[in-house]
């Protein structure tokens, strides 16, 4: 049965809502009528749990819809609920024993902590908290029997963990006594004492001990190499997993009294495969639970805790009195790799990791298997299985429940099969062992089958692509003892394995092709014969003829069951399928491939209807397409009991019919498959699930067709069977688009009161509220959602959406400047997080989730959140243009916003084609200004000038600001190509334009205002840039200080701070008189002068961060003044004598090692000097004197030492050299 | 200029009056260049919400669903037996 990690099965419909008479009354009276048929419950793998309702998964709500009614009957396993959610891995996950709390350590970058998440209620939810601080890492959370208490492992003081225990509000914590080697994994044993593992002095094994509390009196147990334990309720026993022991002991599950003295422990022995760990007992202990490691599956040479975990369960009274190895109940499919298993209140909870990340789950105590299930109903479910670890579990329960007739030699042979098709040697090899005692007959066989297990097991662990000598002995051992064995059909088959395995290719080639398979009796040889086939035919690269030539044998063989045929036949059509893609060819094909076969076999079967299936593709005439339709009508009534041959076919023509886009052909495929298979066959669920999406996707189809009323009705035709909430959205929304919004008040009460609605009805109802612009009408929505969820609803990922939208709705309401409701952001998140999870591989959920998600996130400012949601929508395709033009203006404005301008501008790119065909033509202005912006970030010059060109050269509206910072825009981009001629005219615009374009007031709320002079300021200094004459560009500069000086009481209204806006000041400054130098004004050095007066003003004011300024203007003022040998006045002079001795003192001062300010010491000394030399207060002799002091001085010694270099860098030396030299 | 530009908007802070303690925003240097260097188009902000923020799944056609590796069309070989039956 299923327990679908993927699209539409799994555990969640053990109530899945389908009217199941009427639906197959109309299937059979109708003809498959396209307006009716079923929509789908879940198609998700697990549901998310809502809240304290947790465990009313059957019998929770008053009202049952007829779906629901007759849902009951389906062979569902149990849902696997989801408890956390959220990119983070969660791990030890626990509830507390009223179930109001859950407990879990969360790992984030490395760092563990305890996590507690409120399980009251589903507005709770979203909002878990840390148990303690988060500065330091705590795991292993155990909660008290009265859930107030949790003991935990801390590192805060040691880093090989201690014990402490909080109040589950947390905050206050209060340490055990640290143990010298560190302590870990606490467990209560009362409310007042508190168990765990400590490390003994040896530093090689681990004491268990007690802690009371309250009488701070301890006891210690035992001491061994102890992975993890359990104390009984009834404190007189102690269950606890080893590791290897230096004593050559291996890892297993020991039982000890809790009086017993060292040693005296007793294994339990279960017969499984692999290893056991991580005992628990549920809260009566009437049961032990436990992880079950069956296969190596990380291949890390070991089976260890770190490899894929099978949780079990074993009756304590069974362990006490077992004398033979144990068959434990198996609770869930080994593909989900759950670990932790812990039984607390009425359930198990258990961490599971099969979507990358590891999250806490709950089950029935029993595991997802019903335990009300007859033998005849698990056997369904097996046979409709749709993995192999579901067989396992399946055939687990069946050893487990009906003993009589299972645990056998028979039932473990079956086990074995499962995993040697899985490929999953350990555990083969083990069943293989337990059935040669079981079966004494199979014996030698089975030690030739052992044999080749173990060659391919041994030969994963090889790292090398030589095969290494150990490896190459080991296997060679492996045939001298098969050879030792009477011949078998496996003998020849471990023959080429092991040549295999030992890379030779061709010898292991020519065996095999020496093999002639069809006397073999065995059915697993004849499957390892194939798996041998396949590798060497991929290996030796032979043409797919040869593959599908090996498949249409095995489809053949007469030894092997009806499953395996068909298996092998699917093999045989799809290659001829992928071979030949074009109908006609194939058609031909196929009339030659499917003579001379037995009729009705397998093979024959599919290749008939293979044959019908593409005359049905290549029909040009509804005549034609009719005889098609016949021709697998008459094959489907022929196959009507043959399960395994049926599945096989129609799997392969819905994916037929998918590849040729055959709509219609896949709706007739589909409703032929559940009207063809009995409501009790396990094999009616995935039936059913495939129809149901089948009939969404033609109202979908639809609605893309704009055949809105048409679309309304298929939904309609699923919501009175289903009672499914896509379904409901997709109706409702399409009357309203009819305009007959006003009719579903009245529709909805008929179909709630005809039984075909019970949950969703508060669904649909809070939907329609979710159209309103009112936002209390909106908030009311909110409490009827979670209604919905905590009664477990159809299809849940819907509701969650919903509720998510409903709360962004709230936050967007409050969103005030940069302000916003943090709580119904964090809900909204929340919410669409477990709507996201629970959706899957849905895509039309997928889509607006993760639209909605980045314009969440964009509203609370978490850019890089909102760009990667964006992200991940613009992955999925768009039901119209207008959509994605529209998403991606956000995502690009996100993307920006996340400092990838790079990024912004190529989705910017990829939507300005198809604009005109959108009805956001008419903001093709906006969309070529903000690429043209991105380009100018993204310092792509020539396509920032070539957009805003195409901006101006566009008729769209616009605003005179939009223009004055495009036409900027565009100066700027001009002149960083060189094209100097149009930026000085862009900017001689802006110059003309901006004091007519309106500025937004200085005591204006607004939090960046639009301010104009902004605008005349930048173009005044790309102006200045580009003007050759220093005189007209010291004027423009002046101009550019003037606007600048005019900001000083304003800089908030400019988003400036003091000291940026100071150093552009001074940098005007400096420009100014660095321009009049240059020409030789008289007054450059007044200009200077007036530049130092700034720096030292500034530099008064704010010391801490003028330095640089300061710095750079008397450093500018000593190498112009030496340089250019310009005037000093005798301001001047005194301000440089007053100022330049203070700033060397104080740089020597602060230096202390810094590389920067060293050399800013250097220069300003070097260059002081050189001006004191040149204005005849130095000597010659006496500069280079100073200057070997200088050199030796330790402030410099280190730049000096690190990188010689600088000294000859050093601006203005080469004229203070120069100057000296002539002096 | 850009430059410039960057540096001007680097971090800027806005204090707002509101009773007795100031309200401190801290914005981000994309944001404030966004604001001061680029195109204000509120219409069209507005205009692109309902394709950003919906309440409905998406009405993808089938063919954009991009089915085929769903559970529902997997199969399984047989159990081999060790001996066979036939």
């Amino acid at each position: 049965m299923l327990f679908a990690k993927h699209g539409p099965y799994s555990y969640q419909n053990i109530r899945t809502h389908f009217g199941t008479g009427i639906a197959v009354a109309a299937f059979l009276m109708t003809g498959f009528s396209w307006n009716f048929g079923f929509g789908f419950g879940s198609r998700f793998g697990f549901v998310y749990a809502g809240g304290v309702a947790m465990a009313q998964t059957s019998n929770s709500t008053s009202t049952q819809t007829q779906a629901q009614k007759q849902a009951k009957t389906f062979l569902r396993m149990a849902p696997l609920e989801k408890l956390t959610v959220g990119p983070y891995d969660n791990f030890q996950g626990v509830l507390t024993s009223d179930g109001t709390h859950l407990l879990l350590s969360q790992n984030i970058n490395m760092a563990t902590h305890v996590q507690v998440v409120d399980m009251t209620s589903v507005a709770a939810r979203g909002h878990s908290k840390s148990l303690v601080s988060d500065t330091f890492d705590t795991r292993d959370p155990a909660a008290s029997p009265s859930g107030k208490w949790v003991a935990y492992t801390s590192f805060e003081r040691n880093a090989r963990g201690q014990i402490c225990v909080s109040p589950i509000e947390g905050n206050v914590r209060n340490c055990l006594p640290t143990a010298k080697n560190g302590a870990r994994q606490p467990q209560w044993l009362s409310e007042d004492t508190v168990a765990y593992l400590e490390m003994a002095e040896d530093g090689e094994t681990e004491n268990l001990v007690s802690l009371d509390i309250q009488s701070k009196e301890k006891r210690t147990f035992f001491s061994d190499n102890i992975l993890s334990f359990a104390f009984h309720p009834n404190g007189k026993f102690i269950v606890y997993s080893v590791a290897i022991s230096k004593n050559g002991g291996v890892p297993s599950l020991r039982m000890r009294e809790t009086g017993a003295k060292k040693g005296e422990s007793q294994k339990i022995v279960f017969e499984l495969p692999g290893l056991s760990g991580f005992p628990r007992f549920n809260s009566t202990g009437e049961f032990l639970y436990f992880s079950q490691f069956f296969n190596d599956t990380n291949s890390d040479g070991v089976i260890d805790g770190n490899d894929n975990a099978v949780p079990f369960r074993v009756s304590w009274g069974t362990v006490r009195s077992a004398t033979t190895p144990i068959v434990p109940e198996q609770l869930i499919s080994a593909e989900y790799n759950c670990g932790y298993p812990a039984a607390s209140g009425l359930s198990l909870q258990a961490t599971c990791n099969f979507e990358a990340s590891l999250d806490i789950y709950r089950m029935p105590l029993a595991g997802v298997v019903p335990t009300h299930w007859t033998e005849e109903q698990i056997l369904s479910a097996h046979a409709a299985a749709r993995s192999l670890d579901e067989r396992v579990l399946l055939l687990n329960t069946l050893r487990f429940r009906f003993p009589a007739k299972y645990d056998n030699a028979a039932t473990v042979e079956r086990l074995l099969s499962n995993h040697v098709v899985a490929f999953e040697f350990d555990a083969a090899s083990y069943y293989a062992g337990v059935l040669a005692k079981k079966n004494a007959s199979l014996a030698p066989t089975l030690q030739t089958l052992v044999a080749l297990l173990d060659a391919r097991n041994a030969s994963l662990r090889e790292k090398s692509k030589l095969p290494s000598p150990a490896f190459v002995s080991y296997v060679e051992s492996l045939r001298e003892k098969v050879r030792a064995q009477p011949v078998n059909e496996f003998s020849v088959l471990a023959d080429v394995s092991f040549d295999w395995v030992l890379k030779k290719v061709d010898e292991s080639g020519a065996r095999w092709r020496s093999i002639d398979v069809s006397p073999f009796q065995s059915p697993m040889a004849i499957f390892i014969y194939g798996d041998l086939g396949k590798k060497i035919l991929e290996e030796k690269a032979q043409t797919p003829e040869a593959r599908m030539e090996l498949e249409r044998r095995l489809a053949l063989h007469p030894a092997l069951s009806e499953e395996s045929q068909v298996s092998h036949a699917l093999s045989y059509v799809n290659m001829l399928g992928q071979r030949d893609r074009d109908p006609k060819s194939r058609l031909q094909k196929l009339q030659t491939l499917s003579t001379g076969l037995l009729p009705d076999s397998v093979l024959d079967v599919f290749l008939k209807a293979e044959l019908a299936a593409m005359e049905l593709v290549v029909a040009s005439d509804a005549k034609s397409e009719r005889a098609g339709t016949l021709k697998l009508s008459d094959i489907f009534v022929k196959m009507k009991k043959r399960i395994f041959l049926k599945r096989g076919i129609y799997v392969r023509l819905l994916t037929q019919f998918t590849e040729f886009n055959k709509e219609q052909a896949v709706d007739m495929v589909a409703s032929q498959w559940v009207s063809g298979t009995k409501l009790l066959d396990g094999e009616f669920v995935y039936a059913r699930e495939q129809y149901l999406l089948m009939r969404l996707d033609k109202a979908y189809s639809y609605l893309n067709k704009n055949e809105i009323g048409y679309a309304g009705d298929v939904f309609y035709g699923a919501i009175r069977v289903t009672d499914d909430a896509e379904a409901h959205i997709g109706f409702m929304d399409a009357r309203i688009r009819k305009g007959r919004g006003q009719e579903l008040e009245k529709e909805y009460q008929d179909l709630a009161k005809s039984g075909f609605v019970a949950e969703n009805f508060q669904l649909s109802q809070s939907w329609r509220d979710l159209q309103s612009s009112e936002i209390g009408v909106v908030k009311d929505s909110i409490k009827r959602l979670e209604q919905v969820i905590e009664a477990d609803g159809y299809n849940p990922s819907v509701a969650w959406f919903l509720l998510g939208y409903a709360h962004h709705r709230v936050a967007i309401q409050s969103r005030h400047k940069l302000e916003f409701d943090r709580n119904a952001v964090e809900s909204a998140h929340h919410a669409y997080s477990v709507a996201l999870d629970l959706a899957r591989a849905n895509k039309r959920l997928l889509a607006p989730l993760y639209s909605n998600l980045g314009h969440l996130h964009s509203l609370a400012h978490n850019y890089g959140q909102a760009a990667s949601f964006y992200s991940e929508r613009l992955k999925l395709p768009f039901s119209s243009e207008d959509d994605r033009v529209a998403v991606t203006w956000n995502a690009a404005r996100l993307a920006y916003a996340g400092n990838n301008a790079q990024q912004a501008l190529h989705l910017m790119e990829g939507v300005l084609p198809v604009l005109k065909q959108t009805r956001f033509v008419r903001f093709q202005k906006a969309y070529l200004e903000h690429a043209a912006f991105y380009a100018l970030d993204a310092s792509n010059w020539e396509k920032a000038a070539l957009y805003y060109e195409q901006y101006f050269a566009n008729e769209g509206a616009t605003s005179e600001r939009n223009d004055l910072k495009a036409r900027l825009g565009l100066a700027w981009a001009f002149w960083k190509i060189g094209r100097s001629d149009e930026a000085i005219a862009a900017a001689q615009k802006v110059l003309r334009t901006w004091s007519a374009v309106k500025s937004d007031e200085l005591n204006s709320s607004i939090l960046v205002p639009f301010r104009s002079d902004r605008y005349a300021a930048q173009a005044l200094a790309v102006l200045s840039d580009l003007e050759t004459e220093a005189g007209k560009a010291v004027e423009l500069r002046r101009a550019r200080l003037n606007i600048l000086q005019g900001w000083e009481n304003n800089l908030n209204a400019y988003s400036l701070k003091k000291n940026d806006w100071r150093t552009y000041v001074l940098r005007e400054r400096q420009h100014i008189a660095a321009l009049k130098t240059k020409v030789g004004d008289p007054l450059a050095a007044v200009a200077w002068e007036e530049c130092l007066a700034d720096a030292i003003k500034y530099y008064d004011v704010k010391k801490e961060t003028s330095d640089a300024a300061l710095f750079y203007s008397i450093l500018n003022t000593l190498v112009v003044i030496v340089d250019r040998n310009a005037p000093v006045s005798p301001s001047l002079q005194s301000k440089l004598d007053e100022n330049v001795p203070n700033y060397l003192a104080r740089l020597a001062e602060i230096a202390n090692g810094s590389t920067v300010l060293s050399t800013r010491w250097l220069r300003v000394s070097l260059l002081w000097n050189a001006f004191r030399v040149s204005r005849g207060q130095m000597s010659v002799v006496q500069e280079k004197q100073n200057r070997e002091v200088l050199f030796a001085n330790a402030l410099v010694k280190e730049i000096l030492d690190t990188d010689p270099a600088v000294l000859e860098s050093l601006p203005g030396r080469a004229k203070m050299v120069e100057v000296l030299e002539s002096k | 200029m850009r430059n410039r530009m960057q540096r001007i908007c680097l971090v800027g802070f806005v204090f707002v009056c509101g009773g007795c303690a100031p309200t401190l925003y801290l914005i981000d240097r994309p944001t404030i260049l966004e604001e001061q260097a680029a195109g204000d188009w509120h219409d069209l902000e507005r205009e692109t919400e309902p394709a950003v923020l919906k309440n409905k799944p998406e009405a993808f056609a089938p063919h954009l669903m991009g089915r085929g590796g769903e559970r529902v069309l997997q199969t399984l070989p047989g159990e081999p037996p060790i001996k066979g039956s036939r």
